[in-house]
C-alpha cells in the first residue's frame, strides 16, 4: 500500500509535467508546421509560365517546371569558386548558383516589358505606379529602401530591386538573394 | 636545484619541442594544396620569387591581369620586362601588400593597377585569400596583407603555422602533395597564366542592378596607398580597366575611377572601348566567352600595351642586355612549349585537362 | 573566450609566463586581472552581473562573520559570561536571526538574478501555455558560466553561516574565488574551504605540476578537439530529425552522444584542471570514469561530482533534516510507518532532482530528466533488499567479471536513454525515439551508409572509435593503476614521446579551424 501511494505520487508529479511539455510540443509542432509551409522570400515571389517559384528555391524542380531554356550562359570568378548559371528564357533570365552540392535560385531577371512581378510591375512602367502597386503588399517584415533610382524590397533574404531612370520610367527589374556585403 | 639537474630537466624538454615544432613544419608542407593541378592560381604568388631579372613593369590585380596580360608578348614585342603579380580574386589590399612586397625587390618604373576589384571592399572569401597569400614570404607585408584580409572566421596564426589551417586535408592527400613537398613546377609565365582555349562569347546576361553604386572607402583608402608607395619607391602608377567585358564595368564605377585619376594626376587607361583597336574578338580571343581573354585576346592586348608603354612613357627595350635577354629567351622557350603542351591537349582531349577543373570537358 | 580559440591559447601562455615571473605575492592579483580580461571578453554587461554578485556574497559573508566574531567575543567576555541562561540563548537567538536575514537576503539576490536572467522566459512561456496569455518574452544578457559561479558563491555565503569557513573580508579574495577563469566555463563548482588555501597561496614555479598541467591540458584538447567535435555534426543531425532518424538510428544517436557529451564535458575539465594545476591551483575531480559505474547512485558519485555533491549538501540534506518535513513524517507515521520514514528522503530526492533538473536548463524536458533520474535511484532504493538476497543466492554470478559488464553496461544504457531528453530538448519526442529503438527498427538501413550522410567520413567515424578507445584504454589503467601520468612519470624518456605524439595527433586529427564551428563547450550555455 505504501509503495503504491509513493509510486503514485511520483507519477503525478510526472504527469504534470508530461501535459506541460505535451502542450509545448504542440506549440513547438505547430510552430514548426508553420515555419515550414512559409517560403523565405514571402511575398517577393514570381510566376512564370504558370508556375510559382522565388530566390533560394531548389533550382531543379523550378527548370523542370517553367520548361526549357533557351541558352544558358556560366559566368565563372576567377579560378573556380561560385558560378553563376543564367538561363535565358523569353523574357527572363534565372540565375541559379550551387550551395552545398544543391542548385538554388539566386536571380531572377526581368529582361523586357512583358514580362510582369505579381504585383503588376514591370519594364516601363512609371515608378510611382509601381511603388503604389509595392505599397499594396501588407506584410510588416517587407522593408524598403531608395539609393540613387534604386527601390529595394527586402524580406528575409530576398530582394527585389527596381532600377528607374531620371525620368521616373523602370530600367530594370531583378529579383536576387542578399548577401553579406548587401 | 642544481645546473646538472637544470640541464637534465630543461634539455629534454628543449630539444621535445624542437623535435615538435619540426612535425609541425613538415606537417604543414605536406597538408598545404599545391595547385599543381586543376586548381593552378594558388601557386602564383610563391613563383614570383623565382625571377631572376628585375622588372620595369609590374601589373597588379586579379584574374584580369594574369589572363589578360602576356609579359611574353610585352617583351617580344617592345623589349619590356614585366612581370604580373595577381591572383584569383586579389582584392585591392592583397595588391597593395604583393606590390610593397615586391618593392623589397626590386625597382620597377611603372605599375600598373587593374582598377576592377575596387568593387570589393571588404574580405571576401578564404579560399581566396589563402591562394593569393600563402605563398607569400613571411614578411611585415605579408602581417599587413593577412590582417587586412582575413574573414571573421579565420585565425592570422594559420596563415603562419600553416597545418592549423590545412591539417583536415590529411584525409585529402595525394601522390602531388608527397611529389610537389619541397618544390614545385612553374604554372605561370612571367605571371601570365596561359589558356590557349577558345570558347566564343555569344550572348550576355543583362546587366545586374547596381544597389550601391558608390566604391568603398577601404578601396580608395588603399588606391591612395598604392599611388603613395609607387612615389616613394620611384615608380609611376598607371590604372587599367582591361578587357574582360562581363563582370559588368558600370558607368558609375569608370565616373568614380576618372574623377580620382583627374584629381590626383594618376593615367587611367578603360580598354574596355579600345577592343576595336585593339582588334579583340569576343568569338575568338575568350575561353569563357567573354570574363576573360585567351591567350590570343591577351597577345593582342598585350602588343598594343608595350607599344603604348614604349611609345607614351618611354620604357627602354632591354632585348640588347645579355643577361635580361637571356632570361627571357628561357621565359620565351617555356611559353612556346606551354602553348605546344596546350594545343596538343586541346587536340586530343578537347579541352585543358592538365589546366583546368575539367568544367569545360566537351 | 573559447577554450578552444588561439586567443585563449595565447592568453594562457602569456598568464602562465607572468605568473611565474611576477613577485609571489601578486600572483593572486594577477589571477583576479586575468579574470576580470577573459570574462569582459565575453562582453562587459555579463561582467556587471558577475560584480554584483561578487559585492552582494562579500558583504553577506561578512556582516556574517562579524556577527559570529561579535558572538563569540562577547560570550567570553565578563558581561556575557554574566548573562543568565535564558538570556544568553535569546541574545544567541537574536544573533541567528540576523544571520539568517543577511544569509537570505544575499541567497535571494544571488539566486534572483540567476533566475531572472536565466528562467523569465521559462516562466512567461508557462504562464502564457496554461493561461492562453500572450506575455512577450525578454531579451536579457545571460552571463557566461552564471550558473557555476552563482552555486560557488551560494556555498560560500551558506559554509559561512554553518561556520564551515571563515567569512573573507578581502572584497579582491572573494571576487577572485567567484570569478576564477577556469571555472567559470563549466565547473568544478568549488568550495570556498577547498579552494581558500591554495588560491591565494603563493605558489614557485614546479616542474612536475607545470608538466602534469600541461599534460593534462593537452589530453582534454584530445578529448574535446578530435573525439567531441568529431562527433558533434552526427549527433546534431540524429538528434535534429528524429521523425527521419528514429529506431536504430535513435540509439546509434544515443551512443554518439554519449561519447560525444562525455569527450566535450571532461575534455573541459581536463583544461580547467590542467590550468589551475600549471598555476600551483588544486582543483578537485569532476568526473572519476562514470562509465563504469554499476548503478545510478554511483553513475552520480562519479559524473559531475561537484554538482552532485553541492546539491546533496545544500538541498537534500537540509531539506531531509528539515523540523517541519521531520514533524510531517511523524504525524505519516502514525498510520503508514514505512512510507513516513521513507517519506522525507523520497520527497528530498524528488525535490533535489527536480530542481537539478531545472538547473541544466530552464526547460521541461530537463525537470523531466531529473525527475526521472530520482525516480530510478528510488526505485533502486526500494529494490535494494530484493537486490541484495539475490546477491547472497549467487554470490559467484554477482562477483563475476560478466556479471561486472553486464551492471557496467546497464547502468551506461539507462544513462544514454535518460540521456536522450537533452539530446532531442524535448519530452514527446524523446519518449518516442525512445520507444522506435524496439519498434521502428532501421537496422540495415543505418549501417549501409546512412551514416555518411550526417557529415561524417568513414574516416571521421575511424578516428573518432580509436579516439574513443584510447579514452576508454586511459580509463581502464586509471581505475586500475590510478594517475597514468605518475605512471609514465616514472620512466623518465616515456613522457617525451607519448605527449608530443598526442600534440600532433590533436593538431592533425583535431575538429577545429575554418570549415569546423568552434562549438561551445556543452555545459557552457550554463
Amino acid at each position: 500500500m505504501k509503495k503504491i501511494l509513493a509510486l503514485v505520487t511520483v507519477f503525478a508529479l510526472l504527469t504534470l509535467c508530461f501535459c506541460a511539455a505535451a502542450a509545448f510540443a504542440a506549440d513547438d509542432a505547430a510552430a514548426a508546421e508553420d515555419e515550414e509551409e512559409a517560403p523565405v522570400y514571402g511575398p517577393l515571389g514570381f510566376v512564370y509560365n504558370e508556375v510559382s517559384f522565388g530566390i533560394l528555391d531548389e533550382a531543379e524542380p523550378v527548370m523542370e517546371a517553367i520548361g526549357e531554356a533557351d541558352d544558358l550562359f556560366v559566368s565563372a570568378s576567377c579560378a573556380y569558386q561560385g558560378d553563376d548559371y543564367i538561363y535565358y528564357y523569353d523574357g527572363l533570365e534565372l540565375t541559379v548558383n550551387e550551395i552545398d552540392g544543391v542548385s538554388y535560385v539566386t536571380g531572377i531577371t526581368l529582361v523586357d516589358d512583358m514580362i510582369e512581378t505579381p504585383q503588376g510591375v514591370a519594364i516601363g512602367m512609371d515608378i510611382e505606379e509601381a511603388l503604389a502597386l509595392m505599397a499594396e503588399i501588407e506584410d510588416e517584415a517587407l522593408t524598403m529602401e531608395e539609393n540613387r533610382g534604386v527601390y529595394s524590397f527586402q524580406y528575409g533574404p530576398a530582394l527585389l530591386m527596381i532600377q528607374a531612370n531620371e525620368d521616373g520610367e523602370i530600367t530594370a527589374i531583378q529579383y536576387t538573394a542578399v548577401t553579406e556585403e548587401d | 636545484m642544481t645546473t646538472k639537474q637544470k640541464i637534465k630537466t630543461w634539455l629534454p624538454l628543449c630539444l621535445c619541442l624542437v623535435l615538435l615544432a619540426a612535425a609541425v613544419w613538415f606537417l604543414g608542407r605536406l597538408t598545404q594544396p599545391k595547385y599543381m593541378s586543376g586548381v593552378l592560381e594558388g601557386a602564383m604568388t610563391a613563383e614570383y620569387y623565382e625571377e631572376k631579372t628585375p622588372h620595369d613593369v609590374i601589373f597588379i590585380g586579379d584574374c584580369e591581369v594574369y589572363e589578360n596580360f602576356s609579359p611574353v608578348t610585352m617583351w617580344r614585342e617592345a623589349g619590356i620586362t614585366s612581370y604580373i603579380r595577381g591572383t584569383a580574386q586579389q582584392l585591392i589590399w592583397q595588391s597593395y601588400y604583393l606590390l610593397e612586397d615586391a618593392f623589397r625587390y626590386e625597382s620597377p618604373k611603372i605599375v600598373v593597377y587593374n582598377v576592377q576589384a575596387m568593387k570589393y571592399s571588404e574580405p571576401q572569401s578564404e579560399a581566396y585569400n589563402r591562394m593569393a597569400l600563402d605563398g607569400m614570404r613571411l614578411s611585415v607585408s605579408k602581417l599587413g596583407a593577412v590582417r587586412a584580409s582575413m574573414t571573421e572566421d579565420e585565425d592570422a596564426i594559420s596563415y603562419l603555422i600553416p597545418l592549423l589551417r590545412y591539417h583536415s586535408r590529411w584525409q585529402e592527400l595525394t601522390q602531388e602533395d608527397w611529389t610537389y613537398l619541397f618544390r614545385r613546377d612553374k604554372v605561370t609565365v612571367a605571371g601570365y597564366l596561359m589558356r590557349a582555349d577558345v570558347k566564343p562569347m555569344k550572348r550576355l546576361p543583362s546587366v545586374p542592378i547596381l544597389k550601391d553604386p558608390d566604391i568603398g572607402e577601404a578601396c580608395w583608402e588603399y588606391l591612395g596607398k598604392i599611388q603613395a608607395l609607387c612615389e616613394k619607391h620611384g615608380a609611376r602608377l598607371i590604372l587599367i580597366k582591361s578587357s574582360s567585358i562581363w563582370p559588368h564595368w558600370y558607368d558609375e564605377w569608370e565616373e568614380q575611377i576618372s574623377a580620382y585619376a583627374a584629381e590626383h594626376g594618376l593615367d587611367y587607361i578603360n580598354f574596355l572601348p579600345l577592343q576595336d583597336e585593339i582588334g579583340i574578338d569576343f568569338t575568338t580571343d575568350t575561353y569563357d566567352a567573354g570574363l576573360h581573354l585567351n591567350l590570343y585576346g591577351a597577345e593582342k592586348a598585350s602588343a598594343y600595351f608595350a607599344r603604348l608603354l614604349a611609345d607614351a612613357y618611354g620604357l627602354e627595350d632591354h632585348r640588347g642586355d645579355s643577361a635580361i635577354a637571356a632570361d627571357w629567351e628561357e621565359k620565351c622557350a617555356q611559353y612556346d612549349a606551354l602553348l605546344d603542351a596546350q594545343l596538343r591537349e586541346l587536340e586530343e582531349y578537347g579541352y585543358l585537362k592538365s589546366w583546368t577543373l575539367g568544367n569545360d570537358r566537351p | 573566450m573559447l577554450f578552444t580559440s588561439y586567443r585563449f591559447i595565447a592568453f594562457l601562455a602569456l598568464l602562465f609566463l607572468v605568473y611565474y615571473l611576477i613577485p609571489k605575492r601578486f600572483q593572486w592579483l594577477l589571477l583576479l586581472a586575468a579574470d576580470v580580461l577573459f570574462y569582459a571578453c565575453a562582453g562587459w554587461k555579463g561582467l556587471v552581473f558577475l560584480c554584483v554578485t561578487v559585492l552582494v556574497s562579500w558583504l553577506a559573508g561578512m556582516l556574517m562573520g562579524r556577527s559570529f566574531k561579535e558572538q563569540k567575543s562577547f560570550l567570553k567576555s565578563p558581561e556575557g559570561k554574566a548573562l543568565p541562561r535564558e538570556e544568553r540563548k535569546v541574545w544567541k537567538k537574536k544573533r541567528e536571526s540576523y544571520r539568517k536575514f543577511v544569509l537570505t537576503l544575499a541567497l535571494l539576490a544571488d539566486l534572483g538574478i540567476l533566475a531572472a536572467l536565466k528562467y523569465t522566459n521559462f516562466f512567461i512561456s508557462n504562464v502564457n501555455s496554461l493561461f492562453s496569455a500572450e506575455l512577450a518574452g525578454v531579451d536579457w544578457v545571460l552571463p557566461m558560466g552564471i550558473s557555476f559561479y552563482t552555486f560557488q558563491t551560494v556555498s560560500y555565503l551558506i559554509d559561512v553561516y554553518w561556520e564551515k569557513v571563515e567569512a573573507e573580508n578581502n572584497l579582491l579574495r572573494v571576487a577572485l574565488f567567484t570569478s576564477f577563469f577556469p571555472l567559470l566555463v563549466q565547473g568544478p563548482i568549488s568550495r570556498f574551504g577547498d579552494l581558500k588555501e591554495t588560491l591565494y597561496a603563493e605558489h614557485s614555479f614546479d616542474f612536475k605540476g607545470f608538466s602534469f598541467g600541461m599534460q593534462r591540458i593537452l589530453w582534454g584538447y584530445f578529448k574535446k578537439l578530435v573525439v567531441a567535435d568529431r562527433l558533434l555534426p552526427a549527433v546534431k543531425a540524429l538528434c535534429g530529425a528524429p521523425d527521419q532518424y528514429n529506431g536504430a538510428f535513435a540509439l546509434i544517436g544515443a551512443l554518439f552522444y554519449a561519447a560525444e557529451l562525455y569527450a566535450d564535458f571532461t575534455g573541459g575539465i581536463d583544461i580547467t584542471i590542467g590550468v589551475a594545476q600549471v598555476l600551483g591551483i588544486e582543483v578537485k575531480e569532476n568526473f572519476i570514469r562514470p562509465y563504469f559505474s554499476r548503478n545510478i547512485a554511483e553513475y552520480w558519485r562519479r559524473w559531475h561530482i561537484s554538482m552532485g555533491t553541492w546539491f546533496k549538501d545544500y538541498v537534500f540534506f537540509p531539506m531531509s533534516a528539515a523540523p517541519r518535513l521531520m514533524k510531517l513524517s511523524k504525524k505519516i507515521r502514525t498510520r503508514w510507518d514505512g512510507f513516513g520514514r521513507k517519506m522525507p528522503v523520497y520527497l528530498s530526492t524528488l525535490v533535489t532532482w527536480f530542481l537539478t533538473g531545472l538547473w541544466h536548463g530552464a526547460a521541461w524536458n530537463f525537470v523531466v530528466w531529473g525527475l526521472l533520474n530520482a525516480v530510478i535511484i528510488l526505485i533502486a532504493e526500494e529494490f535494494k533488499p530484493l537486490s541484495t538476497r539475490f546477491r547472497e543466492k549467487f554470490p559467484r554470478l554477482t562477483g563475476s567479471f560478466g556479471y561486472r559488464v553486464f551492471e557496467i553496461l546497464r547502468t551506461f544504457l539507462i544513462m544514454c536513454s535518460l540521456r536522450m531528453l537533452d539530446c532531442y530538448r524535448n519530452v514527446p519526442v524523446s519518449f518516442k525515439a525512445f520507444g522506435s529503438v524496439f519498434t521502428a527498427g532501421k537496422w540495415r538501413e543505418a549501417f549501409s551508409g546512412a551514416l555518411l550522410e550526417l557529415g561524417l567520413s568513414v574516416w571521421d567515424y575511424r578516428i573518432a572509435g580509436l579516439g574513443v578507445l584510447l579514452m576508454f584504454l586511459v580509463s581502464v589503467l586509471q581505475e586500475r593503476h590510478g594517475s597514468v601520468r605518475e605512471l609514465l612519470w616514472k620512466k623518465p624518456a616515456l613522457p617525451y614521446v607519448v605527449f608530443p605524439v598526442l600534440a600532433l595527433l590533436v593538431l592533425c586529427f583535431g575538429a577545429y579551424g575554418v570549415g569546423y564551428d568552434a562549438s561551445q563547450f556543452i555545459y557552457n550555455q550554463f
